[in-house]
């Protein structure tokens, strides 16, 4: 039998919504490989769909179940909506980062992963008057250096890897520490189930778009199951895909499932990372509280 | 702007549009496909036996749709491009061949526009007044084709869930009225071996989740008042096993009561009407 971890309020588990808010990035990063791939209008049309009308039809839902979000934004879309950014602040979301363009810090060296988060503070500063806590890893894999450059920064959090269903502190150089990593999966990511696009063809093998009775069977079946062993569901939600009036309905549909049980913690990445640090040792067992 | 106003006080809008790819669908694909008539069947289906069906259901529940038709289409199947618009619906453009205007040169696509445009007067004797971009990608330039060769709307972006004006920036707008992967039964239904159709071979969808997915995004457009664009293309819709749930889904449409069914050209009449673009041309 698993231990079970102790939520806030004795709540039997923890619901993190998150929202990768990715605009057109991630098409005008697939697009450059192609000659005038940067003039190419349908794929990002897709991505804009998201910030333009998706993310706002998201808030109003938040805003009637009256559950929190965190919403991981690239600084470049932070940028281009400021109102956007403002709007997901004021109503008691979280913002994190998410690279300024998307980028696979994979890629790329200390020196670039440190000017992308930096830049990405800066942007949020402005916006919205504080940093990020958060951080989601934007494509993919991140450096093996990305969790120390984060942390010595004051990014307290990621929710990026995919090896567990619970919060845990990170190893950085061998040694655990206070950043905690809130792993989230891809059967929870509504990108893996609905996106699409026939050329530059997404996915990359141009299945097809999943049947959206079954996407909620899925999401409401994992959900049943966190709750049941009283883990940290985290879900991946892109506002470009789950934006579309039938989709926002599956969304829907998933937070009144698992408002009816009622022992649930909603909360944002910030209060999951500061709840299992308080509450949580080094080595991943309960302290004295 | 919140809510929109639609015609006669309607909930919502939606458009029943059609895209008559035929076989040029598969030449796009692969253009080896002009020696493989096994292949080039699969979009002959759609002329031969998919596109009587579909137009006899439409005149069934009386409602008129906006067929995107290549020139290439055109060329091949006059008499049933004129069949289309003598039942009443409206004929738009979709170029001539269906080639990925994303990464051939502007002037081609210029070039395919206007013949495109040439060959849809001859045949059904009007100028059209819609457009919509092949499948795959494009850009500016061939917006711009689609205005100079008399389009003053499009349908083939997924930027937004109303109509919008887009700046086309030379000194011209055009109304886009925005479609969605979701509602397009190609992508879920279309398949081929050799070449491969869709790249990983996945298999086809099925159907009844597929409309299903149709209907979810009818009632979420009904729930928040926006324009719906279904995309058929008769060479997948129109199987006999996938009709009964297209018609099942074209007369939910019809007699929930929610919805102004309009044409594209009747869209553009509105809303240049009543949200004309020098009125509010941001939403």
């Amino acid at each position: 039998m698993e231990d079970r971890l102790l939520w806030k309020n004795g709540a039997r588990c923890a619901v993190m919504l998150t929202f990768d808010l990715d605009g057109d990035t991630t098409w005008k990063n697939g697009n450059a490989r192609y000659e005038g791939g940067g003039r190419f209008l349908k794929s990002c049309s897709v991505g804009l769909y998201g910030p333009n009308r998706g993310a706002r039809a998201i808030l109003d839902l938040l805003e009637k179940y009256d559950v929190p979000g965190t919403f991981f934004v690239p600084g470049k879309v932070a940028e281009d909506n400021p109102d956007l950014i403002r709007r997901i602040d004021a109503e008691g979301h979280e913002i994190g980062q998410h690279g300024y363009t998307h980028e696979m810090f994979f890629n790329y060296g200390r020196e670039r992963q440190i000017e992308i988060i930096e830049k990405c503070q800066n942007i949020f500063c402005d916006l919205i008057g504080k940093p990020a806590s958060g951080f989601r890893t934007p494509s993919g894999d991140w450096s093996l250096d990305t969790p120390r450059l984060l942390y010595e920064r004051g990014v307290g959090y990621s929710s990026s890897m995919r090896g567990n269903d619970r919060p845990y502190h990170t190893a950085i150089d061998g040694e655990k520490t206070d950043f905690i990593e809130i792993p989230t999966r891809w059967e929870l990511d509504d990108y893996v189930a609905t996106a699409y696009n026939y050329f530059p063809a997404e996915p990359d093998g141009q299945d097809r778009i999943s049947g959206y009775d079954l996407v909620y069977d899925n999401f409401s079946r994992e959900f049943d199951g966190y709750y049941e062993y009283g883990l940290c569901f985290v879900s991946m939600i892109h506002p470009q895909v789950t934006g579309t009036p039938g989709r926002l309905r599956i969304l829907e549909k998933l937070i009144g499932h698992i408002k009816e049980r009622g022992d649930v913690w909603f909360a944002r990445g910030g209060e999951v990372a500061q709840w299992y640090r308080e509450h949580y040792d080094r080595e991943e067992v309960l302290k004295n509280v | 702007m919140s809510e929109i106003e639609w015609k006669d006080g309607a909930r919502c809008a939606a458009l029943i549009t059609v895209n008559l790819d035929a076989e040029n669908f598969w030449l796009a694909f692969d253009p080896d496909v002009g020696e493989r008539p096994k292949t080039l069947s699969m979009g002959q289906y759609g002329m031969d036996r998919g596109l009587p069906r579909l137009l006899d259901l439409l005149d069934e529940l009386e409602v008129r749709a906006t067929f995107f038709v290549p020139g290439s289409t055109a060329a091949a199947y006059a008499e049933k491009v004129k069949d289309v618009a003598s039942r009443g619906h409206e004929i738009a453009m979709r170029g001539c061949e269906l080639l990925n205007w994303g990464i051939l040169p502007a002037e081609q696509a210029a070039a395919d526009m206007e013949k495109g445009a040439a060959v849809l007067r001859n045949v059904v004797g009007v100028q059209p007044c819609g457009y919509r971009a092949p499948i795959a990608e494009f850009t500016l330039d061939t917006l711009r084709a689609a205005h100079a060769n008399g389009a003053v709307y499009s349908s083939s972006l997924s930027s937004d869930d109303r109509p919008f004006w887009l700046d086309l920036g030379n000194g011209e707008k055009l109304l886009e009225i925005p479609a969605h992967w979701a509602l397009y039964d190609l992508p879920y239904f279309a398949f081929n071996y050799h070449p491969a159709m869709p790249k990983g071979q996945g298999r086809i969808a099925n159907y009844s989740q597929v409309f299903n997915n149709f209907r979810e995004e009818f009632l979420g457009t009904v729930e928040r008042g926006l324009c719906c664009v279904l995309q058929l293309d008769p060479q997948t819709a129109c199987t006999p096993g996938r009709m009964p749930l297209l018609r099942g889904l074209l007369t939910e449409i019809k007699e929930s009561g929610a919805a102004w069914i309009a044409t594209g050209g009747e869209m553009y009449d509105y809303w240049s009407a009543v949200y004309p673009a020098d009125y509010c041309n941001s939403l």
